[in-house]
């Protein structure tokens, strides 16, 4: 592999590429490893609306939160089993509807329509309010 | 430096295929909305065939140039920003690695899906301010290999039957 070539063989190219995608995937495999192995237990599900926290709810409840826009109540929010997630939303993407439930510190659910963001945070981890678009 | 007529409009002819490309990507469905951000990377089929077919110079060109039109038409500063991030970054590794001639295009194509995935993973992370939604990169390591095989067999079809035209 070391020896320079001036011109690559095809077979030997594809086989280069084979193993460069099994490096990649790989790579990426390792790092969800170590991601998922540090990955702490959340205590709390923070509300956030434009940045600012409107609302924190201990995981260990089982509570229905509805959250507003304005007047209106754009999301609900679900807390059940020790995970939070988002039972309905009002815009037409439902992205945060089809999110997975979150459990873990730092997993978010966005809303970007109502500018809603769901953060898990740990029992004593702080919560700096650093926005999410 | 000199950039015949000929050459000009042919450039001008990717730029605008790009851009239909990139349209046509914006009006699908996205792929899997748990994960926003998941794309094939259409236009990447444009700019790849460039890098090989003529130079990184005018691959580079369309593609900035491509990247602004878009943003100027569908998009704003923010998506500007993420776009080009990504498109620079993954450029540059692709003229990289194809300078190594180790690899095929599929090879050169797989790291541009991931390296462009990177660039718009770190800008979000400088943007919000936030380290967190590093772990996307996992996802999306997986599905930019998978768009950059998909991108680098497209690119290989497109190199391979416009072999007779002169640009």
């Amino acid at each position: 592999m070391s020896r320079k070539l001036r011109e690559t063989a095809p077979q030997k190219r594809r086989r280069n590429d084979i193993l460069l995608i099994f490096g990649v995937i790989a790579a990426a495999l390792l790092f969800a490893a170590v991601y998922f192995a540090t990955q702490k237990d959340g205590a709390y599900a923070l509300v956030l609306k434009d940045g600012q926290e409107i609302g924190r709810y201990a995981l260990s409840e089982n509570i229905t939160v509805p959250i507003k826009t304005g007047e209106e109540v754009t999301n609900t929010l679900v807390i059940k089993d020790n995970q939070a997630f988002m039972e309905s939303a009002v815009c037409p993407d439902q992205i945060c509807v089809k999110h997975k439930a979150v459990s873990k510190a730092g997993q978010t659910i966005v809303c970007l329509p109502s500018k809603t963001v769901v953060k898990i945070i740990g029992a004593n981890s702080n919560n700096a309010p650093d926005t999410v678009v | 430096m000199k950039t015949n007529t000929k050459t000009l409009v042919f450039l001008s002819l990717f730029t605008a295929v790009a851009m239909v490309l990139s349209y046509v990507e914006a009006i699908l469905p996205p792929i899997w909305s748990a994960v926003p951000g998941i794309k094939i990377g259409l236009p990447n089929i444009i700019i790849i065939f460039l890098l090989y077919r003529l130079s990184l110079k005018y691959a580079a060109a369309v593609s900035i140039v491509r990247i602004l039109l878009s943003a100027l038409l569908f998009g704003n500063a923010v998506t500007l920003l993420y776009s080009l991030a990504g498109a620079v970054l993954s450029l540059a590794v692709m003229a990289i690695l194809k300078k190594t001639d180790r690899f095929s295009m599929v090879g050169v194509s797989v790291i541009g899906g991931v390296f462009h995935n990177l660039g718009q993973i770190l800008v979000a992370m400088l943007i919000l301010e936030t380290a967190e939604i590093g772990y996307y990169m996992i996802v999306l390591t997986v599905t930019g290999t998978l768009a950059g095989i998909v991108v680098g067999i497209l690119g290989t079809l497109v190199l391979k039957y416009t072999k007779r035209v002169k640009f």
